[in-house]
């Protein structure tokens, strides 16, 4: 077959996959992407597209290889590239393929973040921070504080992480991450009664949240109430029964309460 | 609320709770009613509750296997970045196989990566949010959508007054630089300091007529009245021609002699300002003053490939409110690669991008670009093809002119502006303006 008929027929190829795609008919448009005889950039990045859209990321991640292979300064893959990478949990990979789109266009924010977000799996905190810094689009705004004041709370700088996230708390009061992050960091430096604060708030908006009830029951077993602490390790292990230290504390707050109840009703009948 | 505990200890955990006090019980109380010695009447307990009593034990003999376990927090950052974020303003996708223009990747990339339906759901019970990922193939329910503008302009729709200044003054439109007041830390401040221009006037919402005269048009005035004749007319003597040669590089190179076009009318250069800490102020809008009251327009321009990208906008009411679009030369060479993204910037909150990359055919050093505005459709023509559409219904009224970051500019040569029949143009703003290139070149 000669190369004009080749081109043609993946030219095809690709135009009947955009059509079967347009028609929410994914698995039949990837089907009609079957393996080209010659490469082109469009066939492998159309295969990529819709093998993301059906979340078969390890084959999304091969599409958009052959591209960049062949094409490294193709930004758009690169980018895509890196979120398969990120999806699959590959750190190292999606960070570098990250850094890549940036090398290219180094004020996309998107990429910076997820270069940011795979820098703080790998525990680069310090770059992580950096790389939140440098976002400076509207768009990525809460996103990139957010990066920053997990990189800040990780980093150990609890006041200015704490700073970060009553910012964000102000354009979202219900960010359900950021009030879990704050119980996360509370109890970290023993605030307990910041702890309390954030857990009732997170409560509010997620009347089930276990984040929330664990973060109230570790309060109340602090202070020793082990009444609350009882009804809050039971609400737990009612939404979480996989949670053995809501387990465990049940039954030690239980036994604490049988205790302190034992020794009431023991001293009453001394006195009488 | 009135619990009743079914939940069963998670595996492995049977042996730890075999010398402890399992039971079933209720809530409804705060506190527990224990048991008198030998009976469980004062617990309350399901009927079919199985209260296992610890070992005898007294007070205060817990022993270290009954030590309260630290519960386990861990920080996340699941919402930092998520490549599954659906774009704020619906964009249309277009299909271009031609033999000046070719896409293959005609969605934008947010659609694309939008998730199944259900792959993030928040339940309505008060849970917390919970990511379940991608859903397999079989229950798909992607919807792609291309769509080939035809270009019918939508009828106007009225001037919100939420948007656009109180109307009637027939005075000159003029930039009003409100004061910048002290930086705040809340975002409720940023969005109101970021503001900076603003037009004096409103303008009038006529029939979006232009002044192109394609062989339609044509035959369409052939079979007008007088009337609609001499509105067309009107419209045609309304076109805009403004050639010029603007090269707007670095700031410190190219700053000066924009500020002194300013000056002797027309461009006007605003920061956008951000006084959020730890963000770079790094846009400035460039906008042509007597355009801000356009509604519906044609907003043209050449674009020299030399420089990696140009961005303009439209409907630009001050440096809070305005969409942009930009097209970046992601890959030079004799089937050059463009991305095209577009944004909208309202009340100093910039939404989502919309991206897609556009491949050309041909490697041409310099592009016609061309942006119809009519009502909330804008389209895109790279040429004389189609290269994006999408609409947006917030902003109504506004300039035209570009935009540059990080001080990049951008060669662009012959900009021209139609507008719509009844738009007040400010007349002085008809002269051309023509600008020596910067100091740079």
């Amino acid at each position: 077959m000669s190369s004009a008929a080749v081109a043609n027929t993946i030219r095809n190829q690709v135009e009947a996959a955009l059509s079967l795609r347009s028609a929410g008919r994914l698995q039949e448009a990837l089907d009609v992407l079957t393996t080209p005889g010659e490469y082109t950039s469009d066939f492998y990045t159309m295969r990529g597209e819709i093998q993301f859209a059906l979340g078969r990321f390890q084959e999304a991640a091969g599409s958009y290889f052959t591209v960049v292979a062949s094409e490294p300064d193709n930004t758009f893959a690169q980018y895509h590239l890196a979120i398969c990478l990120h999806h699959l949990s590959r750190w190292v990979e999606a960070a570098q393929t990250f850094q890549r789109v940036l090398d290219s266009d180094p004020h996309r924010d998107s990429a910076r973040l997820g270069l940011g977000t795979c820098l703080l799996h790998l525990n680069r905190v310090e770059e992580a921070l950096a790389n939140f810094d440098c976002c400076w689009s509207d768009a990525s705004r809460w996103r990139a504080l957010f990066g920053k004041a997990v990189a800040l709370q990780l980093l150990g700088r609890w006041n200015e992480a704490e700073a970060a996230y009553d910012r964000l708390l102000l354009s979202d009061p219900k960010s359900a991450e950021v009030l879990s992050n704050l119980i996360a960091m509370s109890i970290e430096t023993h605030d307990l009664e910041a702890a309390k604060r954030f857990s009732m708030r997170l409560l509010d908006v997620f009347p089930r949240s276990t984040i929330a009830l664990r973060g109230l029951a570790t309060v109340a077993l602090e202070r020793q109430e082990y009444e609350d602490a009882v009804r809050y390790c039971g609400q737990v292990v009612e939404l979480a029964p996989d949670c053995v230290e809501a387990w465990r504390n049940l039954r030690f707050a239980t036994g604490r309460v049988i205790a302190l109840q034992t020794r009431e009703t023991s001293t009453t009948a001394g006195r009488k | 609320m009135d619990y009743t505990v079914t939940a069963s200890p998670p595996q492995g955990v049977e042996l730890i709770l075999t010398d402890t006090l399992y039971m079933v019980y209720k809530l409804s109380s705060p506190k527990i009613h224990l048991p008198r010695e030998g009976s469980a009447a004062g617990l309350m307990v399901d009927s079919n509750a199985r209260l296992v009593e610890p070992p005898a034990q007294g007070v205060g003999e817990t022993g270290s296997a009954e030590q309260a376990v630290p519960f386990q927090f861990t920080v996340t950052w699941t919402s930092v970045f998520d490549p599954f974020e659906t774009p704020k303003a619906a964009a249309a996708a277009v299909a271009l196989i031609n033999d000046r223009v070719r896409t293959m990747i005609t969605a934008p990339t947010e659609t694309l990566l939008q998730p199944p339906a259900g792959s993030l759901d928040r339940k309505t019970t008060g849970d917390e949010p919970v990511f379940k990922g991608q859903k397999s193939a079989s229950d798909s329910s992607f919807q792609w959508e291309m769509v080939v503008p035809k270009m019918v302009r939508s009828a106007p729709k009225p001037a919100r007054a939420s948007e656009i200044s109180a109307p009637s003054s027939r005075s000159r439109p003029v930039f009003h630089e409100r004061p910048v007041s002290a930086p705040s830390s809340s975002s409720e401040g940023l969005r109101a300091q970021s503001h900076a221009i603003a037009p004096s006037t409103a303008a009038e919402q006529p029939i979006p007529k232009f002044c192109s005269l394609s062989p339609s048009f044509l035959s369409r005035v052939r079979q007008a009245s007088l009337g609609t004749k001499l509105l067309l007319t009107a419209a045609a003597l309304a076109g805009l021609a403004v050639p010029i040669w603007q090269h707007f590089g670095s700031t410190r190179q190219a700053a000066p002699q924009i500020q002194t076009a300013t000056k002797t009318g027309g461009w006007v250069r605003e920061p956008v300002t951000k006084l959020d800490a730890g963000f770079n102020h790094t846009r400035e809008l460039i906008v042509y003053r007597p355009s801000l009251k356009a509604t519906d327009c044609r907003f043209e321009f050449n674009w020299r490939l030399d420089t990696p990208s140009v961005g303009w906008v439209f409907r630009a009411k001050d440096t809070a409110n305005y969409y942009a679009m930009r097209i970046k030369l992601l890959k030079p060479g004799p089937s050059p690669t463009l991305s095209v993204e577009h944004f909208a910037v309202y009340r100093g909150t910039e939404g989502a991008h919309s991206e897609k990359v556009l491949v050309l055919s041909r490697n041409d050093p310099v592009l016609h670009i061309r942006m119809e505005i009519a009502g909330p459709s804008f389209t895109l023509y790279i040429g004389e093809t189609a290269a994006d559409y999408w609409t947006d219904t917030k902003l109504a009224v506004g300039g035209l002119g570009f935009f540059q970051e990080w001080h990049q500019g951008s060669d662009v040569e012959w900009v021209r502006m139609s507008f719509a029949a009844g738009t007040e143009i400010q007349r002085d703003g008809l002269r051309l303006y023509t600008y020596a290139p910067s100091g740079g070149d």
